[in-house]
């Protein structure tokens, strides 16, 4: 079987770093490009046609949640999963509002992403617990 | 040769996973603990005497800035590292007035932050390169100036620094006094006394003040169209 493509979008280059070494970990998963900014996520969606996009919400240039906008308006069917530090409501409706596949909360373990991927390949919606697991002191 | 033990202090555990794999793949590094807020930070730098720590700026509960200054107070050889999304002057400068070690923003690339584990650990100061530039310049004039380490904005004692971060969370005087095992009359006291040192004295006022001066980040980064 194909591995499911994904391209990372995360202006923060050692955290999209971080979790490209997460996806590594994961065979049916590729990673087919990264993106730095809203506009070169466009780009890049376009370019690689990835199966799944995970979409950072605050970046330069433009942000994840109008990329989100502009990618779906010109391929319908491409599945984003938007990655986000708030877990407040208005901010998830406003996500699946328009158009997002996926809500995931950076407050989320590390595991919950592959595991959001392949829910969205599989034409599920994913969104993240609302309440972060809290760490227990070693 | 021991391998140089760290501590992750990092809210998102997305991206704490995430820095924990990348230094899963070096021989000499091994992460002993993970924290995600600032206080946890404090406990676990004292229990587990960690190398060196890799501390994100803007957490809950206590930001970086100010954990860094508490873990720097008690054990003053310990290592900080600071991450941050920020790459301007006066933010780098408030950092590294606090003893920390290093300082690396966000955007830099991953293979940056073993490295700068292994140069705080031999004892140099270490900077993301874009700002490693700027600096050298900037620190004899701050020498110059004879500018303390250490020392909080506006006079504030580290725990009305501890105060300020949970006022402008929108804690409640009894949470915050839960927070920190202390009376509700002691926040108030701080709470006054933090006030009357910052002449403002109001609470929106003040959540305005601390994002302003970066104890908190402002939550709203994107317009909710």
């Amino acid at each position: 079987m194909n591995p499911i493509t994904v391209l990372l979008a995360e202006d923060h280059m050692i955290v999209r770093e971080g979790l490209r070494a997460l996806l590594r970990l994961e065979s049916d998963i590729e990673v087919v490009g990264e993106a730095e900014n809203g506009q070169q996520a466009v780009a890049y969606a376009r370019q690689l046609c990835p199966d799944i996009i995970v979409m950072d919400i605050a970046m330069p240039l433009l942000n994840g949640l109008d990329a989100t906008r502009l990618i779906l308006e010109a391929s319908p069917s491409a599945k984003v999963i938007v990655l986000s530090a708030h877990g407040d409501k208005a901010y998830i409706e406003q996500a699946k509002a328009i158009g997002a596949a996926g809500y995931l909360l950076k407050q989320t373990a590390g595991n919950a992403l592959p595991r959001a991927i392949r829910a969205v390949h599989s034409g599920k919606s994913f969104v993240s617990p609302a309440r972060a697991n809290t760490l227990q002191y070693p | 040769m021991n391998p140089i033990t760290v501590l992750l202090a990092e809210d998102h555990m997305i991206v704490r996973e995430g820095l924990r794999a990348l230094l899963k793949l070096e021989a000499d590094i091994e992460v002993v603990g993970e924290a995600e807020n600032g206080r946890q930070a404090v406990a676990l730098a004292s229990k587990l005497c960690p190398d060196v720590i890799v501390m994100d700026i803007a957490m809950p509960l206590l930001n970086g800035m100010e954990a860094t200054r508490q873990i720097l107070q008690t054990s003053p050889s310990t290592k900080v590292i600071v991450l941050s999304a920020h790459s301007d002057d006066a933010y780098v400068d408030q950092v590294m007035a606090l003893g920390a070690s290093g300082y690396l923003i966000k955007q830099t690339a991953a293979h940056v932050l073993p490295q700068a584990i292994r140069e705080v650990h031999q004892g140099k100061p270490f900077f993301s390169p874009s700002i490693s530039k700027r600096r050298s310049d900037h620190d004899k004039k701050a020498k110059a100036r004879g500018d303390l380490p250490g020392k909080t904005i506006a006079g504030l004692t580290s725990r009305e620094m501890e105060v300020l971060q949970l006022v402008a969370e929108g804690k409640a005087n009894k949470e915050s006094a839960e927070e920190l095992h202390i009376s509700v009359k002691t926040i108030e006291k701080h709470r006054q006394s933090l006030m009357e040192k910052l002449n403002i004295h109001d609470t929106a006022s003040l959540t305005r003040y601390a994002i302003s001066v970066g104890v908190i980040e402002s939550s709203v980064q994107v317009t909710i169209i």
